[in-house]
């Protein structure tokens, strides 16, 4: 990574990084050179499969994930929306057509008819107590507590929350209790059946999103006088959800506006496509796109088919199109190299791709409808409003989850035999943790530099376990890291975890991902025909061997720059944890970066973090990822306004995204000569 | 859950869509399909009889396994007939060596390039025998040997070729020295800019391979199905055509791919016929080596049905780093393939191999035991090939690249069981001696393909 990759050859590894200030790099070589203003091109771009899957949700309301299914990503850099290297094969193409067929399938469906119904036996596996114990085939809730259950929607809808309870009764009140979806109360009510034999089925009626949920009955008012004798509490036989309760199909009605009897099938048929089309491809259709669509309307109505065929295929049709599988941005004239800028469309969905990885919203349509996402002011307004959604998540998942490798957990391989503790909750949350932390970022307005030198984070009890900090309670909590030596994304058990092998640590591959994804100043890859390395009997620490492995010059000028790194956090192992001794000898935690010295991961994160490398990174990582094309030479100038802007802008995640997203490069395209 | 029945909505999934439960009605007319002795019925249609030649065709099947051979495990010792006792790596083929041929001495020129990435130039070039391009602003290969074999004879069958694999690709990161991941991950190339993709979950494939068939629709409703979705592909293609226009020369490159997939699509629909049943839809979600076997068993199938006469696995992804723990090996294997002579290392990477040749004797195997719709086994008719992107892990040469050739395509080969060392020759003379056997001839291929290669 890095602009000037090549400058590293020239450098022989020598410690030097790019700058971006002046784009003829630090030999100063390239003066004469310097090339014309260029914000470049990016090429017709194909949605990946994050993108597909996130512009169906959010067009048809979907929580089907076709893309799934679809072939993986081609990536460059790390980086999978990369729009040169995402090809289309003929795969791909008939993958598009059947989920477009799936998709309209389910758009199209009719009323509700299955129900899912899940009952879970009180004292069963599948449901678990706060409190009280099993009473023959039910649970005896014996002071105020819960009994819960997961319930997985199969779509939005209506779901009937039902349980069968009894209650040991006594004192004044009947035994009071409550069903609850989702962490909020739906029903409460009081037991009047006081034994098994007359037990009631209560039943309340609930509005759950598809997805899992945890339901749940819970016992309110306990009461025991010893003295009397008296004792209340609530016997519970078993907990159920079922539903969905018939309804409309709400993915229909939100396409299927008009009424075939009063319109008519094709005219209904032809307005609900067109309508979907010019969503579907982000910008109004135009007059002879409206005809070939209607057409195809014709067409299967004069072929016999019904009403729903007409629109099955026509939807099918808008989700096959080049116009929704790609982002198209059209020059005026394609054979000139002068820039334009996008039209206000373009922009939204360029805005929206880059920030939600996903089609633009209703507001952003209409503010490129009114033409008002073409001054910078405009555009930063929006920055601000789609930071604050929600679905700004995707810069996490997508953004944060490559440049900082927290997607490399779901298939980071460790030897269960060396690391025990290594499994699927401590995965969980190793990649929760780093998530978090990034989202503060996206979602909060810390200066980025924290991301290394940060103090405190935010932990749960495994984590806690993992890095020796007291804890107690539960859920994720914030806490002091500092004292356990950690702090920022270099003392993240995924981060150290991702960056280390199945058997031990690496200390070039940490120094390569501090090198490359935070400095931009990756090594150039290893000479070909490396002589074969001996094992040395007596190197008996990874930095010993490493050290072996530098005698020879060939290695020696680019290992000097990653193994230095690496060494700083040797004192975290292959899994993130602390250690004081490696091969039987003490860590030995110290290095050098860039050509200071330093001891120990504290000193490295310091020296990391107020290096302006990292700074221009930063806008390069997110710059790249913006534009789903790789840097150029070209981008030098840009860059440096960006950077100028970001450390203008406190260097929050907002002013890097406002300053990007108002850019040249961003806001414009050109043709090619 | 994954694959289609997900996809077809869930509780209410599409009874009109073409993925519908493969338990139909049998019909009148049966023919005996192998399938370890099951019956398997086959509903007589025109286009069957057009499906089914009078002689067996030939299939290929190009294999792909990463990093290498521990080759001193591996290699029989002198040229000639096979020993009675193979080498340890291919111990698993000793009942096969009759229908075996060893190639050793090969080389893929256009791998050896004296910069970092021989995994994804090894990759790359692996069926392609180009050199790929290394540049993060675009790819760049050649056709591929499977796909110059696809665009001769893939209009006999209902997928002109068939790619499979079990790994879409890490998450993160680079996946070799700067070259884009598509060399890493696809050894089938439809053109120097486009990979064609694999898939890799064996339901999802199965799905594919059979997603003409709906026992809930009548012949005229599949029909119509059938228009109607011509009818969806013409009009995208009418809007593809005029978007083509407006845009400038690298994005209707772009395009261009689309086009190329709508056609073949188009004509697929329009194929779309019940050529016969299929066995078990794989499970969802199979670990590793249960994906391994029943990617070979889907590709026995489509040899069966003659679905496709063209077909290549990658049991890895170039450059893999898989720990084979259900082998007891927790290390990653390009991990290990970078030995250093250590004894611990190479054991495990022999362990590796063995598994992997094991793999391969079931396809083998599984071809041999079984009959075709024109009842004769099917390893006879084949030729399927293993390699790897290089030879030795710790190396890293493409040069005395381990080459396995079974089968005898027809009597293509006609003297199989033997080891046979042709030093310094192309490996894409290997590939024009397979396509030779499929009857295409198209001169050279590759930077160093020139003649067929003299099998014999």
């Amino acid at each position: 990574m890095g602009i000037l990759p090549a400058l590293w050859m020239g450098l022989a590894c020598s410690g030097g990084g790019l700058d971006k200030d002046s784009p003829t790099g630090p030999d100063g070589g390239l003066d004469a050179t310097t090339p014309p203003r260029d914000a470049g091109r990016v090429v017709l771009h194909r949605l990946n499969r994050t993108e597909y899957d996130n512009t169906v949700r959010d067009l048809l309301g979907t929580t089907s994930t076709p893309a799934r299914d679809f072939p993986t990503d081609d990536m460059v850099g790390g980086w999978d929306n990369i729009a040169s290297n995402l090809s289309m094969s003929p795969l791909h193409v008939e993958l598009y057509e059947l989920a477009a067929q799936a998709l309209a399938e389910e758009v199209l469906a009719g009323p509700l008819e299955d129900i899912v119904a899940i009952r879970g036996e009180a004292e069963g596996a599948d449901v678990t107590a706060t409190v009280g114990g099993p009473a023959g085939s039910a649970w005896n809730l014996w002071s105020n507590g819960s009994l819960s259950m997961t319930f997985e929607a199969p779509v939005d809808g209506t779901y009937t929350l039902s349980t069968r309870v009894w209650g040991q009764q006594g004192g004044p009140d009947l035994a009071g209790m409550a069903l609850s979806a989702v962490g909020v109360e739906v029903l409460t009510t009081d037991v009047a059946a006081s034994s098994e034999g007359t037990a009631e089925v209560i039943s309340a009626d609930v509005a759950l999103t598809a997805g899992v949920h945890t339901v749940q009955v819970s016992f309110l008012n306990d009461y025991y006088d010893p003295n009397l004798g008296e004792d209340r509490n609530l016997f519970v036989d078993w907990l159920e959800s079922a539903g969905p309760i018939a309804g409309a199909n709400p993915l229909r009605d939100r396409w299927v506006t008009c009424d075939a009897a009063d319109t008519g099938d094709d005219v209904c048929a032809k307005t609900a496509i067109e309508a979907l089309a010019s969503r579907a491809w982000r910008r109004p259709i135009t007059a002879e796109e409206v005809a070939g669509l209607s057409a195809l309307v014709d067409s299967v109505l004069a072929d016999g088919g019904t009403f729903d065929d007409a629109l099955r295929w026509g939807f099918v049709s808008v989700l096959v199109s080049p116009n929704f599988l790609y982002r198209v941005e059209i020059d005026p004239d394609p054979a000139s190299a002068e820039p334009h800028p996008l039209t206000g469309y373009e922009l939204a969905s360029r805005l929206s791709y880059f920030l939600w990885s996903s089609m633009p919203d209703d507001a952003l349509f209409d503010a490129a409808a009114r033409d008002e996402l073409s001054t910078p002011e405009q555009i930063a307004t929006q920055v601000r409003r789609m930071l604050d959604d929600p679905k700004a998540s995707a810069l996490v998942d997508n953004f944060g989850g490559q440049w900082l490798f927290i997607r490399g957990l779901d298939d980071a391989f460790k030897d269960p035999y060396l690391f025990p503790g290594f499994d699927d909750a401590l995965r969980s949350a190793m990649k929760e943790e780093t998530t978090r932390f990034f989202s503060s970022f996206v979602f909060g307005d810390r200066d980025m530099h924290e991301l290394i030198t940060a103090t405190e984070g935010e932990i749960d009890a495994i984590l806690a376990d993992h890095y020796g900090v007291p804890f107690s309670g539960t859920g994720w909590q914030g806490v002091d890291l500092a004292s356990v030596h950690r702090g920022g994304l270099l003392g993240q058990a995924g981060v150290l975890a991702v960056n280390a092998y199945a058997t031990r640590t690496s200390p070039v591959i940490r120094g390569k991902f501090v090198l490359g994804q935070l400095m931009c100043s990756e090594p150039p890859p290893p000479p070909p025909d490396i002589p074969a390395l001996e094992a040395q009997a007596d190197a008996v620490t990874i930095r010993e061997q490493l050290e072996q492995h530098r005698a020879d010059p060939v290695c020696a000028s680019c290992h000097e720059a990653m193994d230095n790194i690496g060494f700083g956090l040797e004192n975290f192992d292959a899994i993130g944890a602390w250690r004081e001794v490696d091969g039987g000898q003490p860590i030995d935690a110290s290095g050098e970066l860039f050509d200071t010295l330093f001891d120990g991961p504290q000193e490295l994160t310091a020296l990391i973090s107020t290096d302006p490398r990292f700074e221009s990174c930063i806008a390069e990582q997110a710059y790249t990822y913006a534009l789903g094309r790789m840097p150029e030479l070209t981008d030098g100038p840009f860059l440096s306004d960006i950077e100028a802007s970001f450390a203008a802008g406190g260097f929050t995640f907002e002013a890097l995204v406002t300053a990007i997203a108002t850019s040249e490069p961003f806001t414009t395209r050109r043709g090619e000569l | 859950m994954r694959g289609w029945s997900k996809w077809m909505g869930g509780p209410r999934a599409g009874r009109t869509l073409s993925h519908g439960p493969m338990h139909r009605t049998p019909t009148s007319r049966r023919a005996f399909l192998g399938g370890a002795g099951a019956v398997i019925t086959l509903p007589f249609l025109e286009s069957v009889a057009r499906a089914l030649p009078p002689a067996p065709p030939v299939r290929l099947v190009f294999w792909f396994v990463p990093d290498g051979m521990v080759m001193d495990q591996y290699r029989p010792s002198g040229d000639g007939a096979l020993p009675a006792s193979l080498p340890r790596i291919l111990q698993p083929l000793q009942g096969l060596s009759s229908d075996l041929l060893v190639l050793s001495g090969l080389r893929n020129e256009a791998a050896m390039v004296p910069v970092a990435g021989d995994h994804a130039r090894g990759t790359g070039s692996f069926l392609t025998c180009e050199t790929v391009e290394h540049s993060t602003s675009s790819i760049h290969n050649g056709i591929s040997a499977d796909q110059v074999a696809a665009s001769a004879i893939g209009d006999q069958t209902l997928f002109r070729s068939l790619e499979l694999g079990t790994t879409g690709g890490s998450s993160v990161g680079d996946c070799d020295s700067g070259y884009s991941c598509a060399y890493t991950r696809n050894i089938s190339w439809l053109d120097a800019e486009t990979p064609n993709p694999k898939l890799t979950d064996p339901a999802l494939l199965f799905d594919r391979m059979f997603s003409g068939f709906d026992d809930q629709m009548t012949a005229a409703e599949l029909e119509r199905r059938k228009r109607w979705r011509t009818s969806v592909l013409d009009t995208v293609t009418a809007e593809a055509n005029s978007l083509h226009t407006r845009l400038s020369p690298s994005d209707q490159a772009k395009l261009d791919q689309y086009l190329t997939g709508v056609r073949e699509l188009e004509v697929r629909v329009k194929a779309e016929v019940e050529v016969c049943l299929p066995g078990e839809r794989p499970a969802s979600g199979l670990d590793y080596p249960s994906a391994c076997r029943a990617m070979s068993d889907l590709t026995v199938l489509a040899f069966q049905c003659d679905l496709t006469r063209v077909v290549t696995f990658m049991m890895e992804n170039g450059g893999s780093n898989r720990s084979f723990d259900f082998l007891g090996i927790n290390e990653g294997h390009h991990d290990l393939s970078h030995h250093l002579d250590d004894e611990g290392k190479i054991e495990k990477l022999a362990q590796i191999g063995t598994w992997e040749v094991g793999e391969f004797a079931y396809l083998l195997d599984q071809l041999r035991s079984q009959v075709d719709a024109t009842g004769a086994p099917m390893l006879e008719s084949s030729l399927c090939l293993l390699s790897s992107e290089i030879s030795d892990g710790n190396r890293h040469n493409h040069d005395d690249l381990p080459v396995l050739l079974a089968g005898r395509g027809g009597g293509y080969v006609a003297n199989p069981g033997r080891h046979k060392t042709l030093s310094g020759a192309p490996i894409a003379d290997l590939y024009l001696a397979m396509l030779d056997a499929v009857g295409v001839h198209p001169g050279g291929f590759g930077i160093d393909g020139s003649q067929p290669m003299d099998l014999s």
